[in-house]
């Protein structure tokens, strides 16, 4: 094995360094191979927009119109403003998720029944997109901040609880017995073993609940009008769409993508410092 | 280091010298599995004393592993004692620190060094004495260069050596050893079997080890007790102490004398691995 | 329960196809763009007149004009080899948007949601006026008595933040209470019959409407604590508008609009029973007696003549829903029905 190994590095090393013809697209580096392609949609999108006349000119906005429109909305403060509010509105709803989620699973490790009822109401209640019960949840509850909160933190909930039972159930028994080994038992065991053992689990689990309750809150927000004391996104796209401003439905839709992707690093960067570093999930 | 000296060369006779360290009385330990009791251990009674190192040997699912589990307190007994310095073991603990065969043993998001200061920390060690410590044994380990990587970053045999250390540091009344080297390739293997012995004797650590391997038990033990078939009774418990040599006659030929021990109570000598 | 109602199939797939096309021209490296630019500022009638036409309005009273033409028939007999086709949409953004996309060629609505359009250059104008009609803030809470009693206590219904009815509360609440977007968060997005059902099972804190529903409201025990007249003077509640484009290549139809409307306008006012009986086909909830006495009511006058769309350009553009406040003559096609207006 590792003879062959050897016998094949210096083939690999020549054939890199003196056959130039051989470099193509996949060899460029990868951020690089990126930043070209988003260069040229963005140069796709400012070019499609110089073709349109009319109605579509009234439907459409070029990157630099859009980008401008951001600036305008930061240093205007409505876009940092509804941008807080998704935000603010989110965060609660998720706080709120992971606790429910964390009784949830703390009630099913501890019984069967628990661990049934869990099962049962994930199975029932993940499927239906939790959008779906944003009508049910305005008659209940009213058009307040109140149902939003309710709307979303059930959309939280149910991947992060059956993601962190499954990360609680699947925990290395032999990690378990050293736990136990060196005296840790009830809370601290939780604390010194379960959890960082389930943490690969739990992380994904906030990431999916995360994207979840993302997706639900814009989607919410468009339906919902004004939610509670100010607008959020979605409801800031909405606006634009009644004045007719497309630049800021644009501007609107750039910056969930933004803030989207940004915490997705931020979970990317999240894992690298700890589950992958540590060798529990690989990258 | 003394009082190994004086067990190899007195053996047996040692044995009226004060209480056991640790007394295995008619214990008989089983499973429950789907309301149907399976014992493995039958009756076994056994005793270790202060600095000794005895080797558990006998053949697959004999219930030695079992018997292990029962002295580290994750088992309880269906009959019979155990006790540990005169006191009855009921639950796990640090007093008898436990070495496990698998690699996965360490706690991944730990350092080299965390793995061996946090469970000090846990017993209630000051952290400037856990550290100290940590850093004694990590040399001891020969563990120093790796001691901030992760265990990921380690090798199998690398990983026993932390667990190990990570045991010794807890200054155990007895160190559990259940089949450490099993899942080692032969080299490493025989290479921490002579660690482990180099270190029990400057340690003066008192060792309960769990082997399958005839040659194992000869080589690192002081005396070997012979478990038979599952629900399983001591078979005989014999003095090797002496025995630190694989190319003498003597430690040959009682080798051969273990494996007929064995061949007895189970005709499948394919589950048996003879070094 | 809708909250507000998207437009059914709105073709807002154009521009995803177009930057296909484009990303797709411009990866296989040929950049000789013929784009394609239909609908352009110059009016191309080398097609003739439009052979579909569709006509969109709201619900509510204040389209008693165009209602009553639709049920006599008037631009469809006049009109015969042209389909035409009548859709009833939630607000005033609905509209624009169908407008902009080629579905709807007359649009009505209140004086904002037109105004918003013309700021933003959709590049449309006012045929005719409809109606002039006092819009009241309704409430059935009995512990609001004022605009002061309302704020912070509960959701406040209009078609949207754009409509007419947002300008009229905007302004209440810059002389009440100081503040033009005091109530701004406060305001949800609902058409008129949703939100005379929120407020009568208490949903909403108050509903800004129209007639007939704050007639019907009252009458659920509802009261009016705020209205349009009050704050904006008399002024035009709805009008009827198109794009230039549309108006250059059919103005036989758009002048035949305008003349249905006055005709309209004449019969609700010299015969309103006979008016209120046609009407009543097209409100099914609401006896042609209740519709004759919001027909002949005070604050309700049937004239086409635009009144206050300066007025209230001045307040929007003062509170920033608009860029510039436009010369009125430039909102109005020429005709008999816009002349005079303001």
């Amino acid at each position: 094995m590792s003879e062959t190994r050897e016998a094949e590095q210096p083939v690999t090393a020549v054939s890199a360094g003196s056959a130039h013809h051989r470099r193509t697209w996949g060899d460029l580096p990868t951020v690089l191979r990126r930043g070209i392609v988003l260069v040229a949609l963005l140069g796709a999108w400012q070019l499609s927009t110089l073709f349109m006349t009319g109605a579509q000119a009234q439907l459409m906005r070029g990157p630099l119109e859009v980008g401008e429109a951001i600036v305008d909305g930061f240093a205007r403060g409505d876009l940092v403003d509804a941008t807080l509010t998704t935000l603010r509105i989110l965060l609660l709803s998720m706080a709120i998720g992971i606790v429910v989620a964390a009784l949830l699973t703390t009630f099913a490790m501890w019984s069967k029944l628990g661990d049934d009822i869990l099962n049962l109401l994930t199975a029932m209640i993940n499927p239906l997109p939790a959008i779906a019960l944003l009508p049910l949840a305005m008659i209940w509850i009213g058009l307040n901040t109140t149902a939003l909160v309710v709307i979303i933190a059930n959309a939280v909930i149910w991947p992060l609880a059956i993601n962190v039972s499954t990360g609680f159930r699947t925990v290395n028994p032999t990690l378990l017995a050293v736990g136990r080994n060196i005296g840790l038992s009830g809370w601290r065991l939780v604390r010194g073993v379960y959890l960082p053992a389930a943490l690969p689990h739990i992380v994904s689990g906030i990431k999916t609940g995360w994207a979840f309750g993302w997706r639900t809150i814009i989607a919410a927000e468009l339906v919902f009008g004004v939610a509670g004391e100010g607008g959020g996104l979605g409801y800031f796209i909405n606006y634009a769409r009644f004045f007719n401003r497309t630049e800021d439905m644009f501007a609107g839709i750039v910056t969930i993508m933004i803030i989207g992707i940004a915490f997705d690093l931020l979970f990317s960067l999240l894992e690298r410092k700890t589950v992958i570093k540590w060798g529990m999930k690989t990258a | 280091m003394t009082t190994n000296t004086s067990h190899a060369g007195s053996t047996q006779s040692a044995s009226g010298a004060g209480t056991p360290l640790l007394s295995v009385q008619h214990a008989k330990i089983g499973y429950v599995v789907n309301r149907e009791t399976h014992v493995a251990v039958g009756d076994v009674s056994f005793e270790v004393r202060q600095g000794e190192k005895i080797m558990l040997l006998g053949p697959s699912g004999c219930g030695k592993s079992t018997l292990l589990k029962a002295v580290a307190g994750f088992l309880g007994l269906f009959d019979g004692q155990i006790r540990l310095a005169g006191r009855e073991t009921l639950k796990p603990g640090p007093d008898r620190a436990v070495v496990f065969q698998e690699f996965d043993q360490l706690f991944p998001w730990k350092t080299v060094r965390d793995n061996i200061v946090h469970p000090q920390r846990v017993i209630g060690r000051a952290r400037s004495e856990a550290e100290r410590r940590s850093d004694e044994y990590l040399e001891l380990m020969k563990l120093t260069q790796a001691a901030d990587r992760y265990p990921h970053q380690l090798s199998g045999g690398m990983k026993q050596r932390v667990a190990i250390a990570r045991a010794l540091a807890l200054d155990p009344m007895i160190l559990l050893m259940d089949e450490p080297f099993g899942a080692l390739d032969a080299q490493t293997r025989s290479r921490l079997q002579r660690e482990l012995i180099d270190v029990a004797a400057r340690t003066n650590v008192t060792l309960l080890f769990v082997t399958h391997s005839i040659q194992e038990a000869v080589y690192v033990g002081d005396r070997v007790v012979v478990l038979g078939n599952a629900p399983s009774t001591v078979q005989e418990v014999v003095d090797v102490s002496a025995l630190d040599d694989p190319s003498t006659l003597e430690f040959t030929s009682t080798q051969e004398h273990l494996r007929s021990l064995l061949a007895i109570d189970d005709d499948e000598l394919g589950n048996l691995a003879f070094e | 329960m809708r909250i507000f109602r998207q437009t059914p199939g709105r073709p807002r797939t154009a521009p995803g196809v177009a930057v296909a096309g484009v990303v797709a021209l411009a990866l296989t490296g040929c950049g000789t763009g013929s784009g394609s630019g239909d609908g352009g500022e110059a009016a191309d009638c080398s097609d003739g007149p439009a052979k579909e036409i569709t006509i969109a309005h709201q619900p509510g009273l204040g389209y008693a004009p165009l209602l009553i033409a639709k049920q006599q028939k008037t631009l469809e007999k006049r009109f015969p080899d042209t389909e035409i086709t009548w859709r009833e949409l939630d607000s005033g953004a609905a509209i624009r948007d169908g407008m902009i996309a080629g579905d709807i060629q007359v649009g009505s609505g209140g004086i904002a949601p037109f105004l918003v359009g013309y700021d933003t250059e959709v590049g449309w104008k006012i045929v005719t006026g409809l109606e002039k009609m006092n819009l009241q803030l309704m409430t059935k809470d009995p512990s609001i008595k004022s605009l002061k009693d309302l704020r912070g206590k509960g959701k406040i219904a209009m078609p949207g933040p754009d409509s007419i009815q947002s300008v009229v509360l905007r302004k209440a609440a810059e002389e009440q209470l100081g503040d033009a977007k005091a109530l701004d968060s406060q305001i949800v997005a609902m058409g008129h019959p949703d939100g005379r059902q929120a407020l009568a099972s208490g949903q909403l804190a108050a509903h800004l409407t129209s007639p007939p529903f704050q007639g019907q409201e009252k009458a659920d025990g509802a009261r009016s604590i705020a209205n349009s007249y009050d704050v904006f003077g008399e002024h035009t509640f709805n009008s009827a508008f198109t794009m230039s484009s549309f108006e250059a290549c059919n103005s036989q139809f758009v002048s035949a609009l305008a003349g249905a409307v006055t005709e309209s306008n004449r019969l609700i006012n010299n015969k309103p029973a006979e008016a209120a009986k046609l009407l009543s086909e097209e409100f099914a909830d609401e006896p042609a007696k209740e519709i004759e006495k919001d027909l002949t009511a005070d604050d309700v006058e049937f004239d086409t003549t635009p009144v206050g769309f300066g007025t209230f350009a001045g307040f929007m553009k003062e509170i920033g829903l608009i860029r510039e406040v436009p010369e009125s003559s430039d909102l109005f096609f020429d005709n008999k029905n816009t002349a005079g207006g303001n």
